[in-house]
């Protein structure tokens, strides 16, 4: 799940996947992802699985790194 | 660690550095100025020596040099090179300690002169009078709280008699200016109804003011601006060596003239520049400026009173203004002339008598700097009717006031004739 | 005794040094009762009710009255909303309950364009109030606020250390600290970082800023204005020492309410982090009056780019984002006051937010060769600082007392 993350994170920004190897650093402090990227990489990880996050479910230190939001999707998709 | 190591980690350096705070207020801080000290705070107008005690009361204690205090207003800052500072410096055999700045009317000058009260008696004073403090509502709180700090109210509160019609007026202005909030003004109301201070008033006057004053020791004499190097000092060589009045007013005369060439107001080239050039709507627009009627009249007589209290032999210039500019804005010069003769029947009334009045004398060229401030032949004709009463001994004067110079009855009444003369004989005791 | 009490002046938030005696005297009871794992809510309730009152004392006593008024009315709004969406989700009522929320900053900012004076339903710190009541909202309808009790809310709304001017925290974040009493190690940290930010607010505002203030800033505005009704290089002057004056009197204040919370045990949020240091317009509002921006950007920059990508209102990814920008940045403008110069101060930001990612774009295209030096990151701050500044210049309305003689 994690290589697919980095994928969609890839594409919402127009980096390059390498960007978001590391999947234990955190996105938002390192300017990786600004909110216009956020909001696109929000919505296609809705097209890709198929979970309803709010935005103002969107509480950036539960989704800092690819990690994480790893977690969430996981847990978003048991509920 | 610890919790207790750790509760000293943070907060160890707190507690150290408020108990130094307290260290440093508390201690009974010995304060000297040096001469050189004293010199500078003498011109430097600024509202820290105004508002604080220790500079003033050293000087006027001051044994090597002969400090007089001069209490005025905004003129006190036009120093060209006749200004009372520099002449004085030149010619005479004393220096001229000035008190005011803008905004600087009666009543901040009872509180300035309350904390050197020891240091003025039997000694002599002058005091310029502008007719423009004498406006309707008097004093403005922002102007009065800018050159009047806590520690002139408590000292002046201490000191407050409850019985006196004096101090209560005081009192009430304070309440009125200040508003009723803070101990300041909870003290206020208190003389103003006529009751004393509590014990415990007292001690927590005291104990603020033992505060206060190592402030005031320790910090007043830091920081004085530079005016007396850069508008004192250079100009007093540009002064002949003897004192000669007439060529003295030559030369002013021609400074004047020098000075005032790009407009017909005879006003100094660079105010007109930077405060007429480019404002609008100036013409005709002090038409309807009365001093006639202002609280200034009772602020004025607490300030006499002070003075009487302290045997200071007092003289009194009362401030002309620009005749050509209040042609322009359409200031009566009736009415001017009348706030002039209010303000001299309440001080000759009194016992007041050493009186310049200038008030006529705004159409002279080179009389006045700007639009309502003597400059140039107006410092040399001050200074020379000055001087001589300061380095002259004077007849000790005798002053007798009287309270209805408090009251709303004089602070309205139109100074005609018949109403002076109907004031006296029903409101005055002599 | 009674003197004492009845000498109690009007005290206005963290205005003197004396201020804070009386507060952290007051608030001592309450760290040691943390220290212990003990929260005393009623008497936290009763101090803070005591220091709002200081503040509304006196002559502000109408201010007092339309504080209270207004929190219960967001209170019932809030409440009602949070009841409804436990069973139904309907657009127009949410959108309702938001207009209803913002009507009255709205009448507020309104008031003085329309009819020259100010509005009586407004108190200091309105505007604060209105970001929390609506923000709580929004959060009930994505179904992110779980809980939400009249009670927790109002100390929410009027949590003593940043009523006046914030920083401005969320409810979802704020009733979690507020459940559960910090563990004594967690405690001890927050008062460590208390005292320091304390400290450092000291510094800023009762020293730095005082030279800004009080010296330097009104010396420099009345050379500008003795200049004459145009600009001159006193205007210059004015311009950046009105923003340091603005930096420093602000962050000091935000340093007081965030070391303030932090001893009453509420993690607030950090409101300034070194703006004047960001090489870029994006980065400075990651930095400047953070709790602002950020609510800008979750609640209203976030939602309409969400909505707008989902429902296709744009084809080019790159106009969305303008247009995302400028209605952010433009809505702040008009939160700040009806006046030209806010508007204008807004409309800036929003375009130097879109030149910014132009000139990304650009660069990602054409200038692969520029490497990020200490020289290119230095230009870039030099920039962005100068900018800000401008725009700081048209914020303080002193142009409008230049050009206009208006106040």
């Amino acid at each position: 799940m994690q290589e697919k993350i980095e994928q969609l994170l890839a594409d919402a920004t127009g980096r390059d996947a390498s960007d978001f190897s590391d999947t234990s650093e955190d996105i938002f402090a390192n300017g990786l992802i600004d909110s216009m990227a956020t909001v696109s990489f929000l919505l296609s990880l809705q097209d890709e699985y198929g979970i309803q996050v709010p935005v103002s479910e969107f509480d950036r230190s539960q989704w800092s790194t690819v990690d994480k939001i790893a977690e969430r999707v996981k847990e978003l998709q048991n509920d | 660690m610890t919790n207790r190591q750790r509760l000293w980690r943070i907060f160890g350096p707190v507690i150290v550095a408020c108990l130094l705070v307290v260290v440093v207020l508390a201690i009974p801080w010995h304060s000297h100025h040096s001469q050189r000290t004293l010199q500078k705070a003498a011109v430097s107008i600024s509202p820290t020596v105004f508002k604080n005690r220790s500079i003033k009361v050293q000087a006027m204690s001051d044994h090597k040099v002969k400090y007089v205090p001069f209490f005025g207003s905004s003129e006190l800052n036009r120093m060209d090179r006749f200004h009372p500072s520099v002449m004085a410096a030149r010619y005479h055999n004393y220096r001229p300690f000035l008190f005011g700045a803008r905004g600087t009317q009666s009543l901040p000058q009872l509180f300035n002169m309350n904390m050197m009260q020891a240091q003025m008696k039997n000694k002599k004073a002058v005091f310029i009078i502008s007719p423009q403090w004498f406006v309707k509502q008097g004093v403005l709180p922002d102007a009065f709280k800018y050159y009047n700090g806590t520690y002139a109210n408590l000292l002046w509160l201490k000191q407050a008699n409850p019985k006196s019609k004096y101090d209560r007026y005081t009192a009430k202005r304070l309440v009125k200016l200040l508003g009723d909030n803070g101990s300041v003004g909870s003290y206020s109301q208190k003389i103003a109804a006529g009751k004393p201070l509590s014990k415990w008033d007292r001690h927590w006057i005291n104990f603020k003011l033992g505060i206060l004053r190592n402030e005031d020791n320790l910090f007043s004499g830091l920081a004085i601006n530079s005016n007396y190097q850069r508008r004192i000092q250079p100009r007093i060589h540009q002064l002949p060596k003897f004192y000669n009045y007439a060529d003295l007013q030559a030369s002013a005369s021609r400074d004047a003239r020098r000075q005032t060439t790009n407009n017909n107001f005879h006003v100094l080239n660079r105010f007109y520049n930077s405060r007429i050039r480019q404002a609008k709507g100036l013409r005709n627009s002090q038409k309807h400026f009365s001093y006639l009627r202002s609280p200034e009249y009772g602020d004025l007589e607490v300030v006499l009173n002070q003075m009487a209290k302290t045997h200071t032999n007092v003289i009194f210039m009362i401030t002309p203004v620009n005749a050509w500019w209040e042609k322009y804005t359409g200031l009566s010069m009736p009415m001017y002339y009348h706030t002039a003769d209010k303000i001299k029947y309440q001080l000759r009334s009194q016992g007041f008598n050493n009186i310049l009045d200038y008030s006529h004398r705004g159409d002279e060229p080179g009389f006045m700097q700007d639009t309502i401030h003597i400059g140039w032949k107006g410092w040399v004709d001050f200074d020379h009717s000055v001087a001589p009463f300061i380095e002259h001994k004077q007849p000790q004067p005798h002053y007798h006031m009287d309270s209805a110079f408090l009251s709303k009855k004089w602070r309205n009444l139109k100074p005609t004739k018949k109403n002076l003369q109907n004031f006296q004989q029903t409101e005055l005791n002599h | 005794m009674v003197n004492w009490i009845s000498s109690l002046p009007n005290m206005s938030a963290y205005g003197t040094p004396t201020y804070f005696i009386y507060l952290l005297i007051a608030i001592l009871p309450l760290g040691i009762g943390l220290y212990f794992g003990k929260r005393f809510s009623w008497y936290e309730a009763l101090i803070s009710l005591v220091f709002l009152f200081l503040m509304f004392d006196g002559s502000n006593t109408t201010q007092m009255l339309s504080l209270i008024v207004y929190v219960i009315y967001q209170t019932c709004l809030v409440m009602w909303y949070y009841h409804y969406r436990q069973q139904k989700n309907a657009s127009g009522v949410f959108y309702l309950l938001v207009f209803l929320s913002l009507l009255p900053i709205i009448i507020v900012k309104f008031t003085p364009a329309m009819v020259g004076h100010n509005s009586l339903l407004g108190f200091l710190g309105i505007s604060y109030l209105t970001f929390r009541a609506a923000g709580t909202i929004i959060e009930t309808r994505d179904g992110a606020v779980k809980e939400l009790n009249w009670w927790k809310f109002i100390r929410f709304m009027v949590f003593m250390p940043t009523i006046t001017s914030g920083p401005i925290d969320r409810y979802r974040r704020f009733s979690k600290d507020y459940r559960q009493v910090p563990s004594r190690e967690k405690y001890l940290q927050l008062v460590e970082k208390g005292i320091k930010y304390l400290f450092i607010g000291f510094l800023y505002k009762f020293i730095i800023d005082y030279f800004f203030a009080q010296r330097w800033l009104p010396f420099a505005e009345r050379m500008a204005l003795s200049q004459g009704h145009h600009l001159s290089w006193w205007v210059v002057a004015v311009a950046y020492l009105y923003s340091c004056d603005l930096y420093f009197d602000f962050a000091g204040y935000s340093l007081f309410a965030v070391a303030i919370s932090y001893f009453m045990g509420v993690e607030t949020p950090m409101n300034f982090n070194l703006p004047f240091l960001s090489k870029n317009i994006k980065e400075f509002w990651n930095r400047w009056h953070m709790s602002l921006s950020f609510w800008f950007r979750d609640y209203i920059f976030m939602r309409f780019v969400f909505t707008a990508t989902k429902k296709h209102w744009f084809k080019n990814r790159n106009v969305l984002s303008s247009v995302a920008y400028m209605i952010n940045m433009i809505t702040m403008g008009f939160w700040h006051g009806v006046t030209w110069y806010y508007i204008l101060y807004g409309c800036l930001h929003g375009l130097a937010l879109v030149v910014d990612d132009a000139w990304l774009r650009y660069k990602r295209k054409n200038l692969k060769g520029l490497k990020s030096t200490a020289l290119t990151q230095n230009v870039a701050r030099f920039i962005t600082f100068n900018f800000v500044v401008f725009s700081f210049l048209i914020f303080s309305g002193f142009l409008n007392t230049l050009f206009f003689g208006g106040h």
